[in-house]
């Protein structure tokens, strides 16, 4: 025969434990008052620092691109199914502007509905062609390799241009499309 | 003997109900906006859609000034709201949400998710009356994701405030109202049981305890309701059911630690203490940091005793004892080195360009002690924030240190751009002032003017070249002059070689006509471009002498501003900053502390045991030494 109480307190004890862990968890512990402030602190910079990068980012956008000659280029996918995105070289009147190599973050948030801005830069008034090549791999896995081109007439003002890649269900590729915004 | 297990189930019950929401609200927070119909809202969703909150809210608030967002006003506000609220910036948050709901145009489902937000900012502030009151404003349109979510918090702030049977009514609505969700059914099972409904709470859990999992969430959604389930049970002493849900949580998910310590439980509570003792076995050869395994250190001697093993008791809790002191001294050590910084120099050391699994990545390449406990300390919300905004914070100092760089990149570029401009100026404003371009312009009408007159007329002598003009001229001259002499055999002659020749100069130029219409009209075309090029160039030109003259001071003006600004901010971030990592080191400590507080109540307990066992062997003759 145990001794009667030995487990019955030993238990107890043992719940007792659990019970501060478990409180440990569940505690709304009140903020000590500088965490609060601190926290006040941070919000506040946080604003600050946000309101600086928009303000810098505009100056900049004014001051390197101008919108009498400013041209913007985006990128878009459309479902994605028959390709996927590894990079896009960007030509414009046949000299390489820009060469962007994605993260499978980046092409997840393209796939999502994110449009990313590839490149800004700077053109005279008058046409120019602009040239688009992708690569990733295509249908069935195989690399692909694909380009894409629109010539656009510079006028006054920013030109926004968007490359788009979407699926054409009908072919079962991918579709390349260069499109000019208003 | 019966174990009192009621206190156990019912305190496990609700830390993981709390857990458990916050990461369904979370989850559905992540839905789609709709389709980017403005370039700039795309790009916020970009950034949006890899949970970079930052640059996401800079590029939104960039397009609202450039007014880039004509077919997103509201959804862009929205989405500006929710964003800053993930960014921990509530204040801002709560403005904006504000402010929405005192526009007059803003449709129901927008006024809606505004209030859902606001409710979220009081519950995240802890002020949950608010936040019910918020949640009473919500009615009539709205998308489906506010209706689970709202009921998600609703529901979770009924649980808190005890107000079980309200929380049912609630959720029930929401099932009723087809707005359904694997979180609402725990939420449900959760509240049934607190209300003493075990059996109702039992069927909603259990639907869930029997998910196929198709996400790492779901099944840790499956885990926990298991695992509540389990308890629940076990707190009614129904130990054959409680086993059975216990033993459907993973084995090596997260939660399999607090599963084989319920297992145990009831195993003992069956007093089937030969079979405790598999999962708490299993437990104890696990990491000793965590308190569930703590817990059958001292819960393994205790079956042993009850199995009248005494010897095998003594030993194990000797055992224990020593791995309590050992567990306590590397929290020695822990407390040692997040004190001597190490803790920091790890988070400043981190990937900043990680995405949400930044916490995972924390602990690659390094064995300090000073993230020996960080599961635990990362499962206290206060010190997961703490961190979060230490981190934020680093992000801001890069950020502010990359402009600090440019900044005067862009000053100098501008120095060189207006001297430049200072040697251009005399040429172009002299091409400003000058008449030239008009005068083409005049001259290209003109020609415009006569080639339209020499198509009209289908006048091929119009189109001929200086050559053949001179020829035709000094012909009709000839013609003239022969008109005005007598008729006899001498002049007809010349008339007839007269009329000859311009025949067959006629006969030339309306055989080149065509053509030369063809060409003429293409050169004005071209002419016409070229003129449209300069007017153009021109009017660059005016732009440029007028603004950029103006402009180089403003921009001047406007780079030092910033100059001074960035680097105040650079100071504040800095000051925040050591400020931040002393509260992390604190909050750790005070944590790491009540370990050791507990692990102290342990080893009393395990010594109290020992020798009560050691009492026992001798009090019922066994050798427990042996």
């Amino acid at each position: 025969m145990s001794h009667p109480d030995l487990p019955e307190r030993s238990v107890k004890l043992l719940l007792a434990g659990i019970l501060m862990m478990v409180l440990a968890g569940v505690a709304t512990a009140a903020e000590p008052p500088s965490a609060a402030s601190l926290d006040e602190d941070i919000q506040s910079l946080k604003q600050d620092v946000i309101a600086l990068n928009r303000d810098l980012f505009i100056l900049e956008e004014e001051l390197l691109y101008p919108a009498n000659t400013q041209l913007a280029v985006y990128v878009s996918l459309d479902v994605g199914e028959f390709f996927e995105l590894d990079s896009v070289q960007l030509k414009v009147d046949d000299k390489v502007v820009s060469n962007y190599l994605y993260t499978r973050r980046e092409v997840d948030a393209l796939h999502r509905g994110g449009i990313q801005r590839l490149y800004m830069g700077n053109l005279k008034a008058g046409e120019h062609e602009l040239v688009a090549i992708y690569t990733g791999i295509g249908p069935k896995g195989r690399d692909y390799r694909r380009g894409a081109s629109l010539v656009v007439n510079k006028a006054l003002g920013t030109k926004y241009v968007e490359l788009k890649i979407v699926d054409n269900p009908s072919s079962e590729q991918p579709d390349f499309s260069i499109r000019e915004w208003e | 003997m019966g174990i009192n297990h009621a206190r156990l189930a019912c305190s496990l019950i609700l830390p993981v109900l709390l857990a458990l929401v916050t990461t369904g609200v979370t989850a559905t927070d992540r839905k789609s906006p709709s389709a980017a119909q403005d370039l700039q809202f795309g790009e916020a969703l970009f950034y949006y859609f890899q949970e970079d909150w930052f640059s996401s809210i800079v590029r939104l608030r960039i397009a609202q000034a450039q007014e880039r967002l004509p077919n997103h006003g509201d959804e862009a506000e929205l989405l500006l709201g929710g964003l800053n609220l993930s960014y921990g910036l509530r204040n801002e948050a709560s403005e904006i949400f504000e402010r929405m709901l005192t526009d007059e145009h803003a449709g129901a489902q927008t006024r809606n998710r505004a209030w859902f937000y606001l409710a979220k900012i009081s519950f995240q502030r802890g002020d949950s009356l608010n936040a019910l009151q918020a949640l009473s404003q919500i009615s009539g349109d709205m998308t489906r994701a506010t209706r689970i979510e709202a009921a998600q918090l609703h529901s979770l702030l009924l649980l808190q405030l005890d107000q079980n049977d309200t929380a049912i009514g609630v959720l029930h609505a929401a099932k009723e109202a087809n707005t359904w969700s694997p979180y609402l059914a725990y939420n449900l099972g959760v509240a049934y049981i607190r209300s003493g409904e075990l059996e109702r709470g039992a069927k909603e859990l259990d639907t869930l305890g029997e998910l196929s999992g198709r996400s790492e969430e779901l099944r840790l959604l499956r885990d926990k309701a298991n695992l509540a389930l389990g308890y629940s049970y076990l707190k009614e002493g129904a130990t054959k059911q409680s086993r059975e849900s216990l033993e459907r949580v993973r084995l090596q998910g997260p939660l399999s630690n607090k599963a084989l310590l319920g297992t145990g439980w009831a195993d003992a509570e069956a007093e089937e203490f030969g079979r405790a003792l598999v999962p708490f076995s299993e437990l104890g050869q696990r990491n000793a940091t965590d308190p569930a395994v703590q817990e059958a250190l001292l819960a393994m001697p205790y079956a042993m005793t009850r199995m009248s093993l005494h010897g095998r008791a003594v030993a194990q809790y000797n055992d224990a004892i020593a791995t309590l002191y050992d567990e306590k001294d590397k929290l020695d050590g822990s407390i040692s080195a997040i004190r001597n910084g190490e803790l920091l120099e790890i988070l400043q050391g981190q990937d900043l360009r990680s995405g949400s699994g930044w916490l995972q990545e924390l602990t690659l390449g390094t064995r300090s002690p000073a993230l020996r406990y960080q599961v635990t300390l990362m499962a206290a919300h206060e010190f997961q924030e703490a961190v979060k905004n230490y981190r934020d914070l680093l992000v801001l100092h890069n950020n502010l240190q990359t402009w600090a760089a440019n900044i005067d990149a862009y000053n100098d570029m501008l120095s060189a751009r207006q001297l430049r401009f200072g040697d251009n100026r005399p040429a172009a404003e002299r091409a400003l002032r000058s008449d030239d371009h008009e005068l083409l312009q005049g001259h290209h009408r003109q020609l415009l003017t006569r080639l339209t007159q020499v198509e009209a007329t289908a006048d091929p002598v119009g189109l001929a070249d200086a050559a053949q003009a001179e020829q035709w001229e000094r012909l009709q001259d000839i013609k003239l002059k022969l008109a005005g002499l007598p008729v006899n055999p001498g002049t007809d002659a010349l008339r007839l070689r007269q009329a000859r020749v311009e025949g067959a100069l006629y006969w030339q130029l309306s055989s080149q006509y065509k053509p030369r219409l063809w060409q003429a009209e293409r050169q004005l075309v071209e002419v016409a471009g070229l003129l449209e090029q300069s007017t153009q160039a021109l009017q660059s030109l005016n732009a440029a002498s007028t603004v950029t003259s103006e402009g180089f001071d403003t921009f001047m003006q406007r780079i030092d501003t910033k100059r001074g600004l960035i680097q105040s901010l650079l100071e504040r971030t800095e000051a925040v900053h050591l400020a931040q990592g002393e509260l992390i080191e604190r909050l750790a400590v005070n944590e790491l502390e009540q370990q050791k507080k507990r692990l102290d109540t342990y080893i009393v307990q395990a010594r109290f045991s020992l020798a009560q066992t050691l009492d026992n062997a001798l009090y019922t003759g066994k050798d427990a030494v042996q």
